[in-house]
C-alpha cells in the first residue's frame, strides 16, 4: 500500500470497525474509545502543528492488530503511535513509566548483584514501594536476573567460520534468559553459522511505548551504528526477539525520524525466519531427532505486524514428532510495560484471559513463543514453562543436554 | 512456499473455499488484507430473501426461487454454480460452523423470517440457533429488551415500526419494548456489544441478567436483546437464561460491530487451524505472475518484506467494490490483481439510479467478474482467461446482493464449489 | 417583519432589534438554508474582486476586519493565499497587488518554500504567492448567533413558516400571511415594514406584493473532501473563474464554485461535468486532491440583480456586479413598507444589513445610530477565534468526566455529543433531523451519517419526540436526500463507503423493502 502523508488513512478508513471488534482492550474495558475513533476518525480533526488528543488513548496496547485485520489497509497503529506521543510531550511521562521503560539501565545494575537483586526483587520491600509510591501492578513478577549477561559469555565464543551472521540479542536475553542467546548461537553453529556481535544496547521499544522520543533515538543512534557496520560487510541481522525486531526494521523510521535505518530493512531477519531460509535453499541442516510432544504456540502480536509469515511454526513443522498447536490467540496482554501499571494490570490480565483458559486446558509441559513479553506471560497466567521456537530446535538438534545454564 | 491451493481474501469466501480444498487434503493458504466484512454483519446465511429482486414480500422457500432463478437468468452466479453445489454447500457451511462452535439451523426449503432492530422483516435461511427463536411465525408475542449503557438498540423503536407492518399470509406478534437496567454502574454507560457480550462469562452477571428478565417477561411472550448473549459461545448462555425465564429467547443483530458475525469468524478461523491451514491477514498482493492461461504465484507484502506464494490453484475471493476487489476510480471499474474484465455498466452515468430506494437497484452494486460454469473468470469475450483460477462470491457479476437478499448464499455456494474444483487442480 | 433567516435577514433582524425596532422574523425552512447554507464558508479578504469590482473588494475588506472582531467565534482565522500557476497570466499579479492596495487588502509575497511550509500539499508548479488575510467561517453558527442575539434583544424568530401572502392596500403594506409549515395553519401578521431577505426567491416573494424583483439566478456546486487537504485558504490568482477557491471547513476541504444560470431558485442539483471540472482545478492547486475522498457535492443559488443578457450563464454571472442593492419598493413599485435586499454575498451581510436597517430607521424615525460594527454578536465576546482542535478539547472534557464515553458519542466521524444533540432540541424545540444536523455537524462527517442517523433517531424516538410509528419514514427519507449529495462524487474511498452503508440500510435493516403507510397499528404499551 502506498503510503501517503499522514492525514490520508483518513481516507482510507471507511468505518468498517473491524479493527474494533478485533481490538483485545476494547472487549475488556470502555475506558479505550476503540482504534477506529482514536485513529481515522480523530485524526480528521489533528492538524499539521497542533496534534489533539485524547486521554483514552493510554489504553492502547500498541500491539498493532488493528492494523492487520483492517480490510482496507489503514495503519491505525501509526495514527495512534504519533498521537500517543504527542500525547505524552503535553503531559509528561511519569517517574514510574520511566523507570520502567529505562528496565535496560537495571539489566546492567541487575546482573552484577544478581543473587542480591533478584531476592530485592521478590522482597517485600519491593512491593511496597512499587505498589504505594509507583503504583505498579501489585503481584508484580519481575523477570529475574541472570549473573552472567549474554554479553559476558560471547567473549569466551569462539567459534569461526566464513560464513557470518550478526545477532541484535536484546536486552532481555543479555540480562534476564541468556540462554536463548546460547541456543540461537548453538544452532547457528550446527548450520556452520559464525553469530557476530554488533555493539548494541536496549532496541529502545519500551521507550517509544511510553512516549520517550528522545531517549528512544539516542539508544537507536548507538544500535544503528554497530548494525549498519554489519549490514556494510554485507551480513544478514538476526534477532530473537519479535518485538525488538519490528523496532528497529520498522519503528526506527517511522517514529524517531530516523529513515536511514530503511536500508538495514532487507538485511534484518527473524531468527526462525533465517533458518527457513536456509532450508529453503537447501542448506538447513535437517538432521532433527524426535521430539514427541504437542507444543502450545502463541503467536506475539508483533509477529503478525512484521509481515514474515509464521516462520517459527514452518520451522517447527520440521520436526518429527512435534505437534504445534497454534492457539489462535491474538494479544497476551502484557503488551511491553503496559502491565505492570497499577491501572492497566487489570485490563491485561483481562486480555490475557483467552491465552489463560487454553493453556490450563492443554497438560504439556511447555509452551512457546518468540516474544519475551508473551514468555513472561504465559509464566504469569499458567504453570507452564515457556520457551522461545529456537529452543526446540536445539532440542530436535541434540544440543540442549549441553546447556549449564541455571536460568533455564 | 508452494501450496496447493492459494485463496485471495479473509472474507465468508476465502475462509469457506479454503476450508472446503483443505478438508479434500489440500495444502492450503489464505492471504487477505484484513478481515472480510464476515465480522461486522449478522452472521446470517441470506441464499434468496425476494424474487424477483424488486419485489417487497418475504420469498417463501429459497428453493423454489433459486430454481425459478435459475431457469430464467443464466447469468446469475447461481446459475454458474448450479443446484448440486448450491446444496452441498448448505450441508458443508453448517458442519463447519458447527465443528468450530457456532450451532447453526435452517434449509434451502424455508426462509426464517426475523424482525430487524429497526423493525422491518428480514428473510433468512441459515442462522445461528441463537436467533432463530426469532421467526415471526412461532409462537408468542414479543418482549424487547435493550439493555441501559447499552448503544445502538431502541426497543420502543424496534416495537414501534414493526407493528406498522403486514407480510403477506403471516399474523404478526405483539411487540413492545423495554430497556433493563443492570445495575453496572456509570462506568458502564458506554459499552460495545463487544464488551456486554464479554460480561456474560461472569455467572453472577449472567444470573443478575436471567433475574432481570424474568422479572420482565410475561406469560406468552419471548424475549428479543440484542446480540450480546456471550462472546464466542451463545448457546450455554441462553440455555441458562431459557431455563430461568422459562421461555424462548433471541438475538436482533444491530449495527456493527456486531458480535453474531464475530462469533461466525471466529468459528471458521478455529476450523483453520484445525486444518492446518495457513491464514495471512495484512498483506496485500503486490504482483500475480502467470504464463499463458495460468496463474503462477503471487508475491505479497505487509509493506516491509515480500514473500512469493506459489499454487497450483488460486481463488480470488475478494469481495467486489466493497471489500476492494474492484476499484473504481472517476472514470473505470477495474480488478487491480489479474487485470480481469469487469462486467458492468459503460460509462458512470449507468452506475446508479437517481433515487436511493429505486425497486431496480443500482447497477453498479451488479459489477464483478464474469465466470463459466467452472467459476473460472472469463473475458469479454466469454473465453476463460486463467484455467487454474476461480472467482468466487461478492467478486462475482450478475446479481444484485442487496436487492434480491442473496449476499451469504452465493458466497458460501460459489466458494464451496470453487474448493472444491480447485482441489481437482 | 424580516422574511428570510439566511445571514443577511437574521443580520438584519438583530440590526433591527438593536436599534429597539419591534422584529419578527419569518422563514420557511431552519435558519440558513438557502445560500447562506451552501456557499464556501469564505471570508473574503477581497482580493478576488480587487481588479474587476474596486468598490466590492473595498467593502469586503472592511467587512472582514468588523467580522473577525465581531463574529470571532464563528471565525477560523486560516489566513488565505492566492497562487498562481504557470499557464496564468503574469500580468495579472501586478494589477492585482495594485488593486489590493487600493481597496486597503494587506498583500506578501511568499516564496515557494515558505508557502510549503504552511502548505505542505501546494503544488510544486506555483510560480507565485500572494498572502491575504481570507478566513474561513462558519455560515451556519454566524446565523444563529445573529438570530440569538436578535432575540435576546426581543426579538422574534419564527422558523419553518412561510410567507404565502403579502397584502397591500393603497400602496402600503399591510399584513403578511404566513404559514405554519409543521401545523399547516396560516396567520396574518401586521408589520409597518416588511424586508424581502429571501436571496434566490426574492423574486417570487416579491411578486406576492405585486413588487418586481428582476433576478438572474446561478447556481454554483461545490464539493466537500473528506479531509482537510490545507490549512489556509487558497485561491487562484487569476481573473476570476471556476473551481479556483478552495476553503478548510471544519474537518473538511471545500472545493468551489461553478456558476450556472437556472431558472429554478430551488434547484440544487450537481452535474457530473462541475464535479469533473472542479476535481481538475482542485487538482493543479493542491495535487494530493486528486486521490482525496469527496464525501459530498452540493450547490446554492446565487441571486444576482438584473438579467444576464446571454445564455451562457458562467460569463454573465460573474460580469454583474456583485454588490448589493437596496430596493425600496415605493420608488420601484408603489409599494411603502416593503424593501428587497438583493446580490451581495455572506462577507458583506453586516453592512447590506445596516444599510436595509438605516432605510427603515429613517423611515421610522428611529435615530439610535447602527452599532452592529462594533458590538459583538452573542456568543463572540471574549473575541476568540475557533480552532479545528476545539471540537476535540470538548471530547477531551467529556472523557475525563465519565471514562467510559463511547455511549455519549452519537456522530463518531464528527464529534458530536448526545448532550449537544439534547441541547440543540431543548433550545430550538425542533426535532428536524436537517435542523440538527445543521446546528451540530451530525451527519456532515465521512460516512455522511451512515452509522449516527439511526443512533440519533433512536434516541430521539426514546424520549418521545418522534412520532411512534414514523420512525422508518423519516429514516427513509433522510437516505433519500442524502443521496443526492453524494451520487454525484461516488468512487474509491467513498464508494467502498457506501456499499458498506447500504449493507446496513438495505442489507441489516432491509429498509428498502417496506411499504410505505403499510400495516394496521395495533395499540402499544
Amino acid at each position: 500500500m502506498m503510503k501517503k502523508d499522514i492525514h490520508y488513512p483518513a481516507d482510507q478508513c471507511v468505518k468498517c470497525t473491524v479493527c474494533v471488534e478485533h481490538c483485545p482492550v476494547v472487549k475488556v474495558t470502555d475506558k479505550f474509545l476503540g482504534p477506529k475513533q482514536v485513529g481515522p476518525d480523530f485524526q480528521r480533526f489533528r492538524s499539521d502543528g497542533e496534534d489533539p488528543h485524547d486521554i483514552s488513548l493510554d489504553y492502547c496496547t500498541g500491539c498493532r492488530i488493528c492494523d492487520v485485520v483492517c480490510p482496507s489497509g489503514v495503519n491505525i497503529s501509526e495514527l495512534n503511535t504519533k498521537a500517543k506521543i504527542a500525547l505524552k510531550k503535553d503531559q509528561g511521562i511519569s517517574i514510574r513509566d520511566k523507570l520502567l521503560s529505562h528496565a535496560y539501565m537495571f539489566g546492567h545494575l541487575g546482573s552484577i548483584a544478581a543473587p542480591a537483586a533478584n531476592t530485592f526483587m521478590k522482597s517485600k520491600a519491593l512491593r511496597w514501594i512499587s505498589e504505594k509510591l509507583l503504583h505498579l501492578e501489585k503481584d508484580l513478577r519481575y523477570p529475574s536476573y541472570t549473573s552472567e549477561p549474554f554479553e559476558r559469555w560471547i567473549e569466551n565464543y569462539s567459534f569461526e567460520s566464513e560464513k557470518k551472521v550478526a545477532y541484535f540479542y536484546g536486552c532481555f536475553t543479555n540480562f534476564n534468559d541468556p540462554s536463548l542467546g546460547k541456543a540461537v548461537v548453538k544452532v547457528l553453529e550446527r548450520n556452520g553459522y559464525q553469530a557476530v556481535f554488533p555493539k548494541q544496547n536496549c532496541c529502545g521499544l519500551p521507550l517509544l511505548g511510553n512516549g520517550d522520543i528522545r531517549e528512544a533515538r539516542k539508544l537507536a543512534l548507538e544500535n544503528l551504528e554497530g548494525l549498519f557496520k554489519a549490514a556494510d560487510e554485507g551480513l544478514k541481522i538476526i534477532y530473537s526477539s519479535t518485538s525488538c525486531g519490528m523496532m528497529i526494521r520498522d519503528d526506527y523510521a517511522t517514529y524517531l525520524d530516523l529513515p536511514e535505518a530503511e536500508r538495514l530493512s532487507g538485511n534484518l531477519v527473524e531468527v526462525s525466519e533465517f533458518l527457513w531460509g536456509l532450508h529453503e535453499a537447501g542448506e538447513l541442516d535437517t538432521d532433527f531427532q524426535e521430539v514427541n510432544m504437542v507444543l502450545p504456540y502463541h503467536i506475539p502480536c508483533h509477529l503478525r505486524s512484521l509481515g514474515i509469515g509464521f516462520p517459527s511454526i514452518d520451522l517447527m513443522g520440521l520436526v518429527p514428532g512435534l505437534e504445534v498447536d497454534e492457539l489462535g490467540t491474538y494479544c497476551c496482554g502484557l503488551a511491553g510495560t503496559y502491565g505492570f501499571k497499577e491501572e492497566k494490570s487489570d485490563i491485561a490480565n483481562a486480555i490475557g484471559g483467552e491465552l489463560a483458559e487454553l493453556l490450563l486446558r492443554s497438560d504439556a509441559e511447555f509452551a512457546a513463543s518468540d516474544c519475551e513479553a508473551c514468555r513472561m506471560q504465559i509464566e504469569n497466567l499458567s504453570d507452564k514453562k515457556a520457551i522461545h521456537p529456537i529452543k526446540i530446535i536445539l532440542k530436535a538438534y541434540g544440543l540442549d543436554k549441553e546447556d549449564e545454564d541455571e536460568d533455564q | 512456499m508452494n501450496y496447493d491451493v492459494v485463496v485471495i481474501g479473509a472474507g465468508l469466501g476465502g475462509l469457506m473455499a479454503g476450508i472446503t480444498a483443505a478438508k479434500e487434503g489440500k495444502k492450503v493458504l489464505i492471504v487477505g488484507k484484513g478481515i472480510g466484512i464476515i465480522t461486522i454483519f449478522t452472521g446470517t446465511i441470506d441464499y434468496l430473501g425476494h424474487y424477483p429482486p424488486e419485489v417487497i414480500s418475504p420469498l417463501g422457500s429459497p428453493k423454489e426461487g433459486i430454481g425459478e432463478l435459475i431457469a430464467k437468468n443464466p447469468d446469475h452466479p447461481y446459475s454458474k454454480v448450479g443446484m448440486k453445489f448450491i446444496e452441498g454447500g448448505v450441508s458443508a457451511f453448517l458442519e463447519v460452523a458447527s465443528s468450530g462452535g457456532v450451532r447453526y439451523v435452517g434449509d434451502l426449503n424455508r426462509n426464517f423470517l426475523l424482525p430487524t432492530a429497526v423493525g422491518t422483516v428480514k428473510p433468512t435461511a441459515l442462522l445461528s440457533s441463537s436467533m432463530a427463536p426469532g421467526d415471526l411465525r412461532d409462537d408468542g408475542d414479543v418482549l424487547i429488551c435493550g439493555f441501559q449503557g447499552l448503544r445502538d438498540f431502541y426497543p420502543s423503536y424496534m416495537a414501534h415500526n414493526i407493528s406498522t407492518l403486514t407480510v403477506e399470509g403471516v399474523e404478526l406478534p405483539h411487540f413492545r419494548g423495554r430497556t433493563v437496567d443492570l445495575e453496572l454502574g456509570a462506568e458502564s454507560s458506554g459499552m460495545t456489544s463487544l464488551t456486554l457480550a464479554r460480561k456474560f462469562d461472569d455467572p453472577d452477571f449472567l444470573e443478575r441478567v436471567a433475574q432481570a428478565l424474568y422479572e420482565n417477561v410475561r406469560d406468552g411472550e419471548r424475549i428479543a436483546t440484542p446480540a450480546v448473549l456471550g462472546l464466542r459461545r451463545s448457546d450455554e448462555v441462553i440455555e441458562y437464561i431459557e431455563r430461568v425465564i422459562n421461555t424462548k429467547i433471541f438475538e436482533t443483530p444491530t449495527l456493527p460491530p456486531s458480535v453474531s458475525g464475530y462469533r461466525l469468524y471466529k468459528a471458521l478461523e478455529a476450523v483453520l487451524r484445525s486444518l492446518k491451514v495457513k491464514l495471512l491477514l495484512g498483506y496485500e498482493v503486490v504482483s500475480a505472475r502467470t504464463e499463458n492461461d495460468r496463474v503462477i504465484e503471487l508475491t505479497i507484502s505487509m509493506g516491509k518484506r515480500e514473500m512469493v506464494l506459489g499454487g497450483k490453484a488460486f481463488v480470488l475471493a475478494t469481495g467486489g467494490l466493497v471489500g476492494r476487489g474492484i476499484h473504481s476510480t472517476e472514470t473505470s471499474l477495474l480488478e487491480p490483481i489479474f487485470g480481469l474484465d469487469v462486467v458492468g455498466p459503460k460509462t458512470r452515468s449507468g452506475w446508479f439510479n437517481k433515487n436511493f430506494f429505486d425497486p431496480a437497484g443500482h447497477p453498479i452494486n451488479k459489477v464483478g467478474i464474469c465466470v463459466d460454469e467452472n467459476l473460472i473468470p472469463i473475458d469479454e469475450k466469454k473465453k476463460p482467461r486463467f484455467k487454474n483460477l476461480f472467482v468466487v462470491g461478492a467478486q462475482l457479476c450478475g446479481y444484485d446482493a442487496l436487492k434480491e437478499k442473496s449476499g451469504g448464499g452465493v458466497t458460501i455456494s460459489s466458494s464451496y464449489k470453487a474448493g472444491v474444483l480447485a482441489s481437482k487442480i | 417583519m424580516v422574511i428570510g433567516g439566511g445571514v443577511t435577514g437574521t443580520g438584519i433582524a438583530r440590526d433591527l432589534t438593536l436599534r429597539g425596532i419591534e422584529t419578527i422574523l419569518v422563514e420557511r425552512k431552519d435558519l440558513a438554508a438557502g445560500a447562506t447554507g451552501r456557499c464556501h464558508g469564505l471570508l473574503h479578504s477581497g482580493g478576488r474582486y480587487a481588479v474587476k469590482d474596486p468598490e466590492s473588494a473595498r467593502e469586503c475588506i472592511e467587512e472582514n476586519i468588523i467580522l473577525k472582531k465581531v463574529a470571532s467565534r464563528n471565525i477560523e482565522d486560516t489566513g488565505g493565499l492566492f497562487v498562481r500557476l504557470p499557464q496564468d497570466d503574469r500580468k495579472y499579479v501586478d494589477k492585482f497587488v495594485t488593486a489590493c492596495d487600493d481597496a486597503g487588502i494587506e498583500t506578501e509575497f511568499m516564496t515557494l518554500s515558505e508557502a510549503k511550509k504552511l502548505e505542505p500539499n501546494l503544488t510544486d508548479s506555483a510560480e507565485e504567492i500572494i498572502r491575504v488575510p481570507d478566513a474561513a467561517v462558519d455560515p451556519f453558527g454566524l446565523t444563529i448567533d445573529n438570530a440569538a442575539d436578535s432575540e435576546a434583544n426581543g426579538g422574534r424568530i419564527m422558523r419553518h413558516t412561510e410567507v404565502v401572502g403579502i397584502v397591500v392596500d393603497r400602496g402600503r403594506l399591510k399584513t403578511v400571511v404566513v404559514k405554519d409549515m409543521v401545523t399547516g395553519e396560516t396567520h396574518k401578521i401586521r408589520a409597518k415594514f416588511a424586508v424581502n431577505a429571501t436571496g434566490g426567491w426574492a423574486e417570487k416573494v416579491a411578486s406576492l406584493s405585486g413588487a418586481h424583483v428582476p433576478l438572474s439566478l446561478f447556481k454554483g456546486s461545490l464539493l466537500i473532501f473528506n479531509r482537510r487537504i490545507n490549512n489556509r485558504i487558497i485561491n487562484r490568482l487569476r481573473p476570476p473563474g471556476d473551481g479556483d477557491i478552495i476553503v478548510p471547513n471544519e474537518p473538511t476541504t471545500i472545493i468551489g464554485t461553478t456558476s450556472i444560470q437556472v431558472g429554478d431558485p430551488d434547484d440544487f442539483t450537481v452535474t457530473r461535468q462541475e464535479v469533473e471540472m472542479m476535481l481538475g482545478e482542485a487538482a493543479l492547486m493542491l495535487p494530493p486532491s486528486e486521490e482525496a475522498r469527496v464525501i459530498r457535492a452540493y450547490a446554492g443559488i446565487r441571486p444576482l440583480l438584473g438579467t444576464a443578457g446571454d445564455s451562457n450563464g458562467s460569463a454573465g454571472g460573474r460580469d454583474i456586479s456583485r454588490s448589493f442593492t437596496v430596493i425600496d419598493h415605493r420608488e420601484a413599485d408603489g409599494i411603502e413598507g416593503f424593501i428587497s435586499i438583493v446580490g451581495g454575498k455572506l462577507t458583506t451581510y453586516r453592512l447590506m444589513a445596516e444599510k436595509v436597517v438605516d432605510l427603515i430607521a429613517e423611515k421610522l424615525g428611529v435615530h439610535i445610530p447602527c452599532t452592529t460594527a462594533e458590538k459583538p454578536i452573542l456568543g463572540s465576546e471574549d473575541g476568540e477565534y475557533y480552532k479545528l482542535g476545539d471540537r476535540f478539547d470538548k471530547i477531551e472534557i467529556m472523557l475525563k468526566k465519565k471514562p467510559g464515553g463511547i455511549e455519549e458519542i452519537v456522530c463518531e466521524c464528527e464529534l458530536v455529543t448526545k448532550k449537544e444533540i439534547l441541547k440543540v432540541i431543548e433550545e430550538t424545540g425542533t426535532t428536524d433531523l436537517n435542523d440538527i444536523q445543521h446546528r451540530t455537524r451530525v451527519g456532515m462527517g465521512s460516512c455522511q451519517g451512515g452509522f449516527c442517523t439511526y443512533r440519533l433517531l433512536g434516541i430521539l424516538h426514546e424520549l418521545g419526540m418522534v412520532p411512534d410509528y414514523e420512525a422508518n419514514s423519516i429514516l427513509r427519507k433522510f437516505l433519500e436526500e442524502r443521496w443526492r449529495g453524494i451520487r454525484p462524487i461516488l468512487r474509491g474511498d467513498q464508494l467502498v463507503e457506501e456499499q458498506l452503508m447500504e449493507g446496513i440500510y438495505l442489507g441489516l435493516f432491509a429498509l428498502d423493502k417496506v411499504k410505505e403507510g403499510n400495516g394496521a397499528k395495533r395499540e402499544e404499551e
